[in-house]
């Protein structure tokens, strides 16, 4: 077993995460390993094309890749067949699984990435494809800190009741096509590994700058592309920050089905309370990095 | 459960035309409906909506693995469909199968398809603007069996990967196809006889005919209407190389653009499908010999 620190918690997992920071911990708070995966959940109360649920277990297929079986929040086990490749596993674990675990433990798996700014955490959320990591990726560049990728796990500092972003994986996800805009030459872009054989989606890391520290959550923008022109920054009200928590929430259907969305619920409006929402309007045709940039550190230095 | 209306077409073929009257006809306003609010239409190719419906990432799936999932994702969107009497989606996929046999589109997700076709050499003209592309390599584009949208392996579009194959491909695939009951309806017919055309759609889709309704949704969808909404407001469809979505709305235009060498090599592609929809030209005789 492979013992690592993310989430601030200790991961222990047969398949290797080489880029996760090493733990020395033996007690493992969450546990990965490959066994059998029943085709039936006993006891499901939901069931899907991809899956089948209750309250504590969770049965997720990937026709022809992989079985995942998620239990009480704690273990997941793996089954594959022979043709199945490691880093498949490991991509679907990272992005899918891992988040559907953290629903099990009624927290607040956020869609999207973090990174410090001002010695606090910045959530860029947002819908698929909208460039979430590559504003992280642009961030890095300027030398902030990436503190998750995918998605975020926000959890309550049970004294102060202060909203915290707890690290995960130092690496992202990159497009090939994102990393030439960022300036990554073809021969570097050539040498970062990829998510997947055949996806031109690679592994960056983010080396010796990435730390495990939880941080204070400073702000929530929800990145769009909206047709018109509009302002880069819109601040939210309350109302609409309270409509947007329960869009941001990882897999949130699948949380109501799991009947973990009334933790959450709990935990969202803390967060709407203490954590400023503000909606980051990208331009439609293209990335405006440095504009992007200036309204996210300036907002938050405010 | 409510079943899918697939609209189908080759691209610049009508399909959105289509839209905005379906989306009329049923609002039955006072005014126009916004073009940039088809609310009672849908395109499934959207990524998001298959990983929502699905609750998976299809960031990580390859092209085949997607294509494997979307039988099943147009089956279980079926399930969801809950607040409006009948469903309509946009498609430019041809109407392809997986390799065991499987269609994309099946029958039991399906109330039944609505066609759109249009004369090659206009789609042409209207192809080469909307993709700001030259004729010569959209003629090409037209005969290319492996022509697909938003196939770009090196970064994530909004929308999924579709096949078109050829335009005669595109069009055989639907005519062929016997999983559920299919109205072809030609674009040319919409412009010059848009009161009979359009009742077949309503006619097809079960829902009730009205005159009055009819005249109104056919003029609130009218080419004048539709340009000079997107010129005010803009239009979300619209690609970033081309100028604007909606551009003359006309048949026959190709007349002025293309070259006689031109005509000939899309007639020479597309002649059999040509010949059964009434669109080939009038060409000189030494054409014709070769053909």
């Amino acid at each position: 077993m492979f013992s690592y620190a993310c989430f601030g918690l200790c991961l222990h997992s047969d398949l290797p995460f080489p880029n996760a920071v090493r733990s020395e911990s033996d007690h493992a708070d969450i546990v990965i390993r490959a066994g059998d995966v029943p085709t039936t959940l006993a006891g499901a109360t939901h069931q899907g094309v991809l899956y089948q649920l209750n309250e504590t277990a969770l049965i997720y297929y990937l026709p022809g890749l992989a079985r995942f079986w998620v239990k009480d929040g704690r273990e997941i086990v793996y089954a594959a067949p022979p043709t199945t490749d490691i880093d498949t596993l490991r991509a679907f674990l990272m992005v899918i699984i891992l988040p559907l675990l953290f629903h099990q433990r009624h927290e607040m798996p956020i869609r999207g990435c973090a990174v410090e700014i001002d010695g606090g955490a910045v959530i860029l959320t947002g819908y698929s494809g909208v460039g979430k990591s590559t504003l992280a990726a642009a961030l890095h560049q300027r030398g902030f800190r990436v503190l998750a990728d995918e998605f975020t796990v926000v959890r309550f500092d049970e004294a102060a009741q202060q909203p915290l972003v707890y690290p995960s994986f130092p690496v992202l996800h990159l497009w090939r096509f994102a990393l030439h805009k960022l300036n990554y030459s073809q021969t570097a872009i050539e040498q970062l590994p990829t998510v997947r054989p055949g996806l031109q989606k690679h592994i960056l890391s983010m080396g010796d700058t990435f730390r495990l520290e939880p941080l204070p959550v400073r702000g929530i923008y929800i990145m769009n592309a909206p047709m018109r022109d509009t302002d880069v920054l819109v601040p939210l009200t309350l109302e609409k920050s309270l409509l947007n928590v329960n869009w941001i929430l990882s897999y949130q259907r699948l949380a109501i089905e799991m009947n973990s969305i009334k933790h959450y619920w709990q935990l969202a409006g803390h967060l709407v309370a203490q954590a400023r929402f503000w909606y980051l309007n990208r331009l439609k045709q293209t990335f405006n990095t440095d504009e992007l940039i200036r309204a996210v550190t300036q907002s938050v230095s405010r | 459960m409510t079943q899918i209306y697939w609209l189908a077409s080759y691209p610049k073929s009508g399909n959105t035309w289509m839209r905005i009257f379906l989306n009329n006809y049923w609002e039955n306003a006072d005014q126009p409906i916004n073009i940039n609010e088809l609310e009672r239409t849908t395109a499934l190719y959207v990524r998001d909506y298959f990983d929502e419906v699905l609750h998976i990432e299809s960031a990580l799936l390859t092209y085949a693995e997607i294509d494997a999932l979307r039988p099943v994702f147009h089956r279980t969107y079926t399930g969801l469909i809950v607040n409006i009497n009948g469903q309509f989606c946009k498609v430019h996929d041809a109407f392809e199968r997986l390799p065991d046999g499987t269609p994309m589109f099946p029958a039991d997700a399906t109330a039944g398809g609505i066609y759109i076709v249009r004369n090659p050499l206009d789609v042409v003209v209207s192809y080469a603007h909307h993709n700001a592309a030259s004729v010569e390599d959209t003629i090409d584009v037209l005969v290319d069996d492996t022509h697909a949208l938003s196939m770009f392996p090196n970064t994530q579009s909004h929308q999924l990967h579709q096949h078109l194959r050829t335009w005669s491909r595109h069009v055989e695939s639907w005519l062929e196809q016997r999983e559920f009951p299919l109205l072809v309806v030609r674009y040319e017919d919409m412009l010059l006889q848009p009161h009979e055309t359009f009742a077949a759609v309503i006619r097809f889709i079960q829902w009730e005919v009205d005159a009055v309704r009819l005249d109104k949704a056919i003029r609130f969808s009218a080419f004048d209407e539709l340009k000079q909404q997107e010129t005010k407001h803009g239009f979300h469809e619209k690609p970033k190389s081309a100028e604007s979505f909606f551009r003359k709305g006309q048949a026959g235009d190709w007349q002025n653009v293309l070259t006689q060498a031109q005509v000939e090599r899309i007639v020479s592609a597309h002649h059999a499908i040509m010949k059964r929809f009434d669109y080939l030209p009038v060409l000189n005789p030494s054409i014709n010999d070769h053909i």
